[in-house]
């Protein structure tokens, strides 16, 4: 149980010790199949067809990492957020990203506190279980860094004091491929931050149809009870990351890697920390199938979220028309899957 | 222009088709007519040349080369009859060509028709040639009509062929291969052909590796085609096939024809071992067959065999005369053959001599009132004669009456009257059947070989030797130039003789039955003796006819060793130094050395077809033992540690010995299974296990260490009988004989052992 969630005014490093109760029963897969699948469906019953997509989404909570939503407006990407929040009865933030965005409204600011006489830090907004970074692109690459280190180190660091972060912890940002204009695109290293990177897509059209009737009414994210609690959720990923990967599957992910490293398709290959989120986020679904170890349809099923937004095409144009998605499932058909210890 | 004619790959053509046809030189005599052969290649080469240069389609150069050819060809030879002659010249041709072929021995003489054949062949086969590797430049193919080219020659000699002309000939295909290649590689612009060469991964796999596989693939192929023939057991040609043009007695399909042309200078080719006839007696020691007797000797060649004119017609069953000369003789006895499956053309039938009486069914026959000899007005199938035994107490000693009679039978050949006539009075002898016993005692001797090849012709006093004197000088040859020395040896003693011509009667089979053979085909001496009348005896030696006549064993009992002296010293000391054996014995142990021999034979050709048999058998028991041997090691490699995983690659390989070969890229195991389902249309059970198996394995593979061994051997039963349920019978067996893992284990194997000079190549060159 982390108490910097309990703790106002937090004090510095509070609560980093306390990682979890010694006392609590250590979670088995069918624990974790069941829990994921309580939470696939709750998000279900708000976003209408997008199974995978949800799928993804608890993939990535449940490996402890931090998904980018690349879409159109008005296809669900915050209501996605909200739902997977609310599910796990969990606190969501929602930042709306613009150009004159601080670093301070995202991480908090210490304030002089006229009775104590003493500056006390106010938490910003990315103190919460579920942040949602609503077109992350529209914010000075001085305000995305700062969330960036938030998300990776799980912690904020304002006036040389350490704030520790909400566990879990995920963040969910935001892009609008379309409206480029004014915008500050993510550089590699940030993008590279992000577990995975999905599309909503529109829904099928019968989706849509039965989206008009049920959510017409009332507002859907109402009727949504909570099937999970955020120390669950902490548990659980705490489970997916003892599930076993052979030698032969780490070297597969390995080789894959080392492909897209290699490929002259590709200008930018996937680097160690995404061999490193590949084999995390395969876990998880593994755990999610039930399966307490990794095989590799586990992985070539997260391929493309995985890897798709770390690569970058060479400026050859030859490659242009196959796309990003292309190129990675060729690398996949020509990579062996290792059989056993090399 | 020029580069469109293509002249270097030309002359390669033609300097291929020229090497193939070169080892014919062994089987026709002089040398005229290779020129021909060889102007009419380049000829038709020319014309193919000149209409690639016009860019004429592939087929119009091909019809052009063909009609030029025969124009030609026509020009040559039938330019005195473009008329209404012409169709009758060309038969007449032909009808040459045919007898040339059929009836010539080793080295056969250029007719006309046979060399006009020649011109259309050779030259056609060139015209093949120069359209497969220069039209269609594919000069691998153009092997083809060089072989036949080739086998023209090899097919028809008897002995084996000098194995510079195969070296020459594979030389000139390898170069226009290797011309070939050359030609392709220089088609390549260098941009692209940068472009197009492998990195170094490609490179040990891909193109150098095989075209240095095809280099050394060559070598090894001739240097077997060269080995192989040397330490293998040389089979008898007509155990494989008939060669083109083969024949020497045949006539057609089910028919013998006989050739009674004789010569003593040629070399007998091996002839047919189809069979003549078979016939049955209870004779221990059948005589042979005769055809016919007779005959006239000149220049080396007995020609003038009698006809089947003037001839005394018979009835069946009714008894012939005695022979003219034989004197009644109370102790000479009957015996009677029966003939079946007779294949001889009419009016000859093969006969023994004396016939007593004949019964040929209801065709009218007839017999010589010279030679006794029957023959018919058709063909005969089976027939029944009786013939008789002469026996030796009816010889009349004396001299011999009407000796104007016999003037034929008498008469010397002049090229070898003086060397015969020395050497008959050396052998000398008592009287007249003595003189000739000691003859035959003396051609039967251990000084003489047979032998079908003759020793190269012999010079004394700057002249050749005539084929008679060259046979007494040299002592080798077969029954031809022993039945001829015996005739000129007797003749000079004053025994009118002549020459018979027949069939050995061979080794008995079950219930007396013999099949005559036409490699059977034997010559011998007929002898007039006084109250014998004409006699037939065996001068040549026992390994091919067995033991002499017994009439002329018995006489020489008390005429002990008559040693020949030897006038031709020169020739070899060793003949000087052990003369003739003892007339006693006709020659060692004749009797049962013969049958042995033909024992042997049987016996060889038996081992022939059991080693064949065994060796096929082990073939086929190759690939199925190492495609275990190979499951076996799988199954070593990995049984310890991965239990599971060994099964499974076991199965993978047992599946692709069904035909169902491993997904090329190896996937994940579920992968695998999709890949096995859409693949091996398998029942529900077999899915059910393939299923199990792949969860199995998966377990194995990705699962944490420490959980219980498992095995997916029911599994893989239970898939691979769903596999084998939904085959034929000859997939199973050849999965079974053939197995795919059998023969990758295989071509690994072969691609090491001649893959060596390759990788040794590789390696200097990196």
């Amino acid at each position: 149980m982390s108490s910097t969630t309990d703790t106002d005014p937090v004090t510095p490093e509070a609560g980093a010790a306390t990682a979890h109760d010694p006392t609590e029963q250590p979670a088995t897969i069918e624990d974790v199949q069941r829990v994921a699948s309580d939470i696939h469906r709750a998000v279900s019953s708000v976003i209408e067809g997008k199974a995978e997509v949800i799928q993804t989404a608890v993939v990535v909570l449940l490996a402890g990492g931090h998904l980018l939503l690349e879409d159109v407006p008005g296809v669900g990407k915050t209501m996605l957020a909200k739902a997977l929040a609310r599910s796990i009865d969990s606190p969501m933030r929602r930042i709306q990203f613009t150009p004159d965005l601080l670093p301070s409204d995202v991480t908090g600011v210490s304030v002089f506190n006229q009775d104590s006489r003493t500056f006390e830090f106010r938490r910003g907004a990315i103190f919460a279980n579920i942040v949602v970074g609503d077109e992350i692109n529209r914010a000075s690459p001085k305000t995305q860094s700062a969330l960036l280190e938030c998300m990776e180190e799980g912690q904020v660091t304002v006036d040389g004091d350490t704030y520790r972060l909400a566990e879990p912890f995920m963040v969910m940002a935001t892009q609008n491929p379309i409206e480029m204009e004014g915008t500050y695109p993510l550089p590699e290293a940030q993008r590279d931050r992000f577990m995975a990177r999905i599309s909503m897509g529109y829904p099928t059209s019968a989706a849509e149809l039965e989206m008009l009737d049920v959510h017409g009414g009332v507002p859907p994210l109402d009727r949504l009870t909570p099937v999970a609690d955020g120390a669950t959720v902490q548990r659980m990923a705490r489970r997916v990351t003892e599930v076993h990967a052979s030698p032969a599957l780490r070297q597969y992910i390995v080789d894959i890697a080392g492909a897209t490293r290699a490929s002259s398709s590709l200008r930018l290959g996937a680097s160690p920390r995404a061999s490193l989120q590949l084999l995390r986020a395969a876990r998880a679904t593994a755990a999610l199938a039930g399966r307490d170890h990794v095989i590799p349809e586990d992985v070539q099923l997260l391929i493309e979220p995985v890897l798709a937004h770390r690569v970058i095409l060479s400026s050859d144009n030859q490659h242009l028309h196959r796309g990003v998605g292309g190129v990675l499932a060729e690398i996949v058909r020509r990579v062996a899957v290792p059989s056993g210890p090399r | 222009m020029i580069a469109r004619a293509r002249l270097s790959e030309t002359g390669l053509a033609v300097l291929g088709a020229v090497v193939a046809l070169w080892p014919l030189t062994t089987l026709l005599e002089g040398g005229g007519w290779l020129w021909g052969l060889i102007l009419m290649c380049a000829f038709v080469a020319l014309v193919g040349a000149a209409m690639r240069t016009v860019r004429a389609p592939a087929s119009a150069i091909l019809l052009v080369q063909v009609v030029a050819l025969l124009v030609v060809v026509a020009l040559l030879n039938l330019h005195d009859h473009l008329d209404t002659t012409f169709a009758s010249a060309i038969h007449d041709l032909v009808q040459e060509a045919n007898d040339t072929v059929r009836k010539s021995a080793v080295p056969a003489p250029v007719t006309p028709g046979l060399l006009m054949m020649l011109e259309l062949i050779v030259p056609g086969l060139m015209i093949g040639i120069d359209f497969l590797s220069v039209t269609s430049r594919q000069p691998a193919l153009a092997g083809v009509p060089m072989m036949v080219i080739y086998m023209l020659s090899t097919s028809n000699t008897g002995s084996a062929l000098n194995p510079f002309f195969f070296i020459a000939l594979a030389v000139v295909w390898l170069t226009m291969l290797a011309h070939g290649s050359g030609v392709l590689v220089r088609t390549w612009s260098s941009v692209r052909a940068r472009a197009l060469t492998p990195t170094l991964h490609e490179d040990q796999l891909g193109l150098t590796g095989l075209s240095s596989a095809a280099r050394t693939l060559g070598l090894v192929t001739i240097v077997l085609a060269l080995v192989v023939p040397v330490l293998l057991p040389h089979p008898d040609p007509h155990y494989f096939a008939k060669g083109l043009g083969r024949g020497g007695s045949g006539g057609g399909e089910g028919v013998v024809a006989f050739s009674t042309t004789v010569n003593l200078a040629k070399d007998l080719r091996k002839t047919d071992g189809s069979p003549v006839l078979t016939f049955r007696t209870t004779d221990l020691s059948p005589p042979p067959l005769r055809v016919t007797a007779g005959g006239r000797y000149s220049d080396g060649e007995w020609k003038d065999f009698p006809s089947s004119t003037g001839l005394v017609i018979s009835s069946d069953g009714k008894p012939l005369p005695l022979p003219e000369g034989e004197a009644k003789s109370d102790s000479a006895y009957v015996e009677t053959i029966k003939v079946t499956d007779n294949t001889m053309s009419a009016p000859n039938v093969p006969a023994p001599f004396p016939i007593a009486s004949g019964d040929f069914g209801q065709t009218r026959w007839g017999y010589s009132p010279t030679t006794q000899q029957p023959y018919v007005t058709q063909k005969v199938t089976s027939y029944e004669l009786d013939y008789r035994i002469p026996q030796k107490d009816a010889y009349k000693t004396g001299p011999l009456q009407d000796q104007q009679k016999f003037a034929g039978q008498l008469r010397l050949d002049p090229a070898s009257a003086s060397r015969v006539r020395d050497l008959a009075g050396r052998i000398g002898g008592s009287d007249a059947f003595d003189r000739a016993v000691r003859i035959q005692s003396y051609l039967r001797s251990d000084d003489f070989t047979y032998s079908l090849k003759l020793a190269p012709t012999q010079t004394r006093d700057g002249k050749k030797l005539d084929p008679l004197s060259n046979f007494l000088v040299t002592k080798q040859g077969y029954c031809t130039q022993f039945a001829t020395a015996m005739i000129m040896l007797a003749r000079a003693d004053g025994i009118p003789a002549r020459m018979a011509l027949g069939f050995l009667p061979g080794a008995p089979a079950a219930n007396d039955t013999y099949t005559v053979l036409q490699s059977s085909a034997h010559a011998w001496p007929e002898l007039y003796l006084r109250g014998l009348g004409w006699t037939r005896f065996e001068p040549t030696p026992g390994t091919r006819t067995g033991a002499a006549p017994t009439y002329t064993n018995e006489s020489t009992a008390g005429n002990g060793g008559g040693r020949v002296p030897n006038a031709e010293s020169s020739t070899s000391s060793s003949s000087s130094a052990a003369p003739a054996a003892p007339s006693t014995q006709p020659t060692k142990a004749v009797t049962p050395s013969g049958q042995g021999q033909r024992r042997t034979d049987w016996l060889g050709d038996l081992l022939v077809v059991l080693a064949v048999l065994a060796v096929g058998l082990l073939g086929a028991l190759v690939l199925p033992l190492l495609a275990r041997r190979q499951r076996q090691s799988i199954s070593a490699r990995l049984r310890e540690h991965r239990p599971v995983e060994a099964q499974w690659q076991v199965l993978q390989t047992r599946l692709g010995d069904l035909g169902i070969p491993p997904p090329e890229e190896e996937g994940s195991p579920r992968a695998t299974e999709r890949y096995y389902r859409s693949r091996a249309a398998l029942p529900p059970t077999g899915l059910e296990a393939l299923h199990s198996a792949v969860r199995t394995l998966e377990q194995e593979r990705y699962a944490a260490p420490g959980t219980a061994s498992a095995s997916i051997e029911q599994q893989s039963r239970k898939i691979l009988d769903g596999v084998r349920h939904q085959q034929s019978w000859p997939q199973r067996i050849g999965s079974t004989i053939l197995p795919a893992s059998g023969r990758a284990v295989f071509r690994r194997g072969v691609d090491r052992v001649i893959g060596w000079p390759a990788r040794l190549l590789g390696m200097r060159r990196r």
